[in-house]
């Protein structure tokens, strides 16, 4: 605008023709320029929306609005009874509670160690470190599914450093293993370690942001006597706030939305995202409680369900929306 | 020391209505005492280590206490990801056999043979996995770098469409895409609504493209890319975030210093703002490659998926996971070689 501005004041002030006539080219081409980039920002957000859109638009009909050829956005009826069917069949309050006992216990853990691990590269100069770096970053690149058999026979036959084993022998355990799958620990535990979810990509975020908070900060606190953890408790985590929400939100959607190592490590434990995924064969197959039901009428319970799994994150986001995208532009990721 | 010594040893008979407590501390340390005459360099354990600490020189003592920062990682890298990787190696090479535990037994690269037989469709999954890759990293790089400077811009409502940019970044999952897929796939069929029955269908489109009298080849590529069109958004919420963050990172210096020498928006744009995010071109790569190959709905991972929860065959299985990891690492190797001559860093 202050570019127009600008150019029309110019105008007013030189009078000669031909210079009107370019300035005034200019002029239009900014206005048209604003006006395409807006249509084409509108036509991908189409894109984005649609289907969420529809989604909606087909939870909130009645199953008879589904046979009506007129009907393609705005239902003609309306009603609620979809979402409360859904609500049922995933018996959705304690499903919603079982994927945040598994998303939100490990994403604060995680918050905690890759941000002392993402210091640990940021700061200081060790024995080792650009290896143990690059070992973060072949993390990042090794798609889970290599290790996910693996990972699992560790977990099901968990002897840490010959921990297990020991206790075996003292005679306080009864197999040189523990079980730890199907209970949080096997969630819980690699969190702990800064080797959860995604974290290699966590601990490359929080060491890009440390990086850029001022050196002289972290050395006036050591000068006034305070030691390597208290500065960095007293000194970068109130500067970091911006990474930490970047990290927690991601972290908490990441593990959310997960659908292929909760299904591995808690067979026992349904969760919002595997349910979902199995919810719409589970409601037609033979046995279901919709089996043999005309798939039409199943559409709108499912797309209900849909809703429902997608609203926890919706609220987040919109609550959080602001700060969050405001702290991923500031969190330095890009270094 | 000998000072020290006597003065204990007296103690005890000066004060001896003292009670039995205090008489017993002072014997341990006057024992402690003599222990320490007798070898002089040995120490209390905790005490030696704290001098060892407190003499350690700055920056030697600085390395340690990164060290210890970074330790949980360390462990939890040896425990969950190193032990499992050679596991899976393991399992690769041999004969997994599961009973009550599991055993391995060698079988002379039984299961490598096995993928690369002829007659096995894990190298067509492969190539097709690929050709994807092929065709979405430079179409998902130059869209979200084209949104992410019209979102850069400044206009009414930026906002909100910022807001639904990066819906997908929250949204996005393998659940809710086959969700919204499905969702328009079969409704389509009943509601005799075809613009719904692909999610945006390109039928006439190829028509158009034929009679503007383009190659056949050209046209196959605008309608594959225009075919994905929503997965291409879709994937692209973190590029955008990130091309975003690098855009607001320039300097606005560098633009007025254009607009003093009168450059072209487009001049602009290839010598200013492309240089500056070059280095973030290459992150989203890697990163576009890492999302394409760990999307567990791609063929091979598919594959990989149903050899090992249908037919059990963890040794293949992981045989299988392991050629595709190493193809991973020569692709994002080979992409940072090209990279290096060409990204721009204006740091270091």
């Amino acid at each position: 605008m202050n570019i127009t501005k600008a150019i029309v004041s110019q105008f007013t002030k030189h009078k000669g023709k031909k210079t009107d006539k370019r300035l005034w080219l200019n002029v239009i081409s900014n206005f048209i320029g604003k006006i395409v980039v807006s249509l084409i920002l509108l036509g991908l957000a189409y894109v984005i929306l649609y289907p969420l859109i529809y989604c909606i638009s087909q939870a909130i009909r009645l199953p008879s609005d589904m046979y009506d050829p007129r009907v393609i956005y705005i239902p003609r009826h309306f009603t609620l009874q979809n979402l409360k069917d859904a609500w049922d069949f995933l018996d959705y309050p304690r499903i919603l509670l079982n994927t945040v006992n598994v998303s939100l216990w490990p994403t604060i853990l995680q918050l905690c160690t890759c941000a002392l691990a993402g210091y640990g590269f940021a700061r200081f100069k060790f024995k080792g470190k650009g290896i143990m770096f690059g070992l973060v970053i072949l993390t990042l690149i090794v798609p889970p599914q290599t290790i996910s058999v693996t990972t699992y026979t560790t977990f099901r036959y968990f002897d840490p450093f010959f921990i297990s084993s020991g206790l075996n022998l003292v005679g306080l355990l009864p197999e040189n293993y523990i079980d730890i799958t199907d209970t949080l620990w096997s969630f819980i535990l690699p969190a702990l370690f800064a080797s959860g979810l995604k974290s290699g990509l966590f601990i490359f975020i929080y060491r890009q942001f440390f990086r850029g908070i001022p050196k002289e900060l972290e050395e006036a606190a050591y000068i006034d006597g305070c030691g390597s953890f208290g500065t960095f408790l007293k000194i970068i985590v109130p500067n970091a706030v911006p990474a930490f929400i970047t990290v927690f939100l991601l972290s908490l959607v990441w593990y959310y939305n997960d659908y292929f190592t909760v299904p591995l490590f808690l067979p026992l434990t349904e969760v919002l995202s595997s349910s979902l995924n199995d919810m719409f064969t589970n409601m037609t197959t033979v046995g279901g409680l919709y089996a043999g039901v005309d798939v039409l009428l199943v559409y709108p319970i499912w797309r209900a369900g849909i809703i429902l799994y997608i609203l926890p994150l919706l609220i987040i986001f919109l609550v959080t929306q602001r700060k969050f995208t405001e702290s991923i532009a500031r969190s330095g990721i890009v270094g | 020391m000998a000072d020290v010594i006597n003065n204990e040893a007296v103690n005890p008979a000066e004060e001896n209505k003292e009670i039995i407590d205090q008489a017993e501390v002072k014997k341990v340390k006057v024992k402690k005492i003599k222990t320490k005459k007798d070898k002089p360099g040995k120490q209390p354990k905790a005490k030696k280590k704290e001098k060892r600490f407190s003499k350690m020189p700055y920056e030697k003592k600085q390395g340690f206490v990164g060290f210890m920062f970074t330790l949980p990682w360390l462990i939890g890298f040896f425990m969950f990801f190193f032990i499992p990787a050679i596991k899976s190696i393991n399992f690769s090479l041999s004969d997994v056999k599961i009973f009550e535990n599991y055993a391995t037994e060698w079988n002379n690269f039984y299961n490598y043979k096995y993928i690369f037989a002829s007659g096995s469709t894990y190298l067509q999954n492969l190539f097709s996995t690929l050709g994807d890759l092929a065709i979405n990293v430079p179409v998902i790089l130059i869209f979200s770098l084209f949104v992410a400077v019209l979102l850069n811009r400044k206009f009414i409502g930026r906002s909100v469409a910022r807001a639904v940019f990066f819906l997908p970044v929250i949204v996005t999952t393998g659940v809710v895409m086959t969700a919204f897929n499905g969702a328009s796939d079969t409704s389509a069929v009943f509601e005799g609504d075809v613009s719904n029955g692909i999610m945006f269908s390109t039928m006439n489109a190829t028509d158009v493209l034929n009679s503007l009298g383009l190659s056949e080849q050209i046209t196959k590529y605008l309608i594959l890319v225009s075919d994905r069109i929503f997965d291409v958004v879709w994937d692209s919420g973190i590029q955008i975030i990130l091309f975003l963050a690098a855009l607001q990172s320039i300097s606005p210096a560098l633009y007025e210093a254009c607009d003093v020498e009168g450059a072209t928006a487009w001049e602009k744009f290839w010598l200013i703002t492309f240089p500056s995010v070059s280095p973030i071109i290459l992150v989203n790569i890697v990163y576009t490659i890492v999302d394409t190959f760990s999307d567990p709905s791609n063929p091979v991972l598919a594959q990989i998926d149903g050899v090992i929860k249908n037919s059990f065959n963890y040794g293949v299985g992981a045989a299988m996971v392991w050629v595709y990891f190493v193809i991973i690492l020569a692709i994002i190797g080979l992409i940072f070689l090209i990279c290096k001559k060409l990204i721009f860093y204006s740091v270091d």
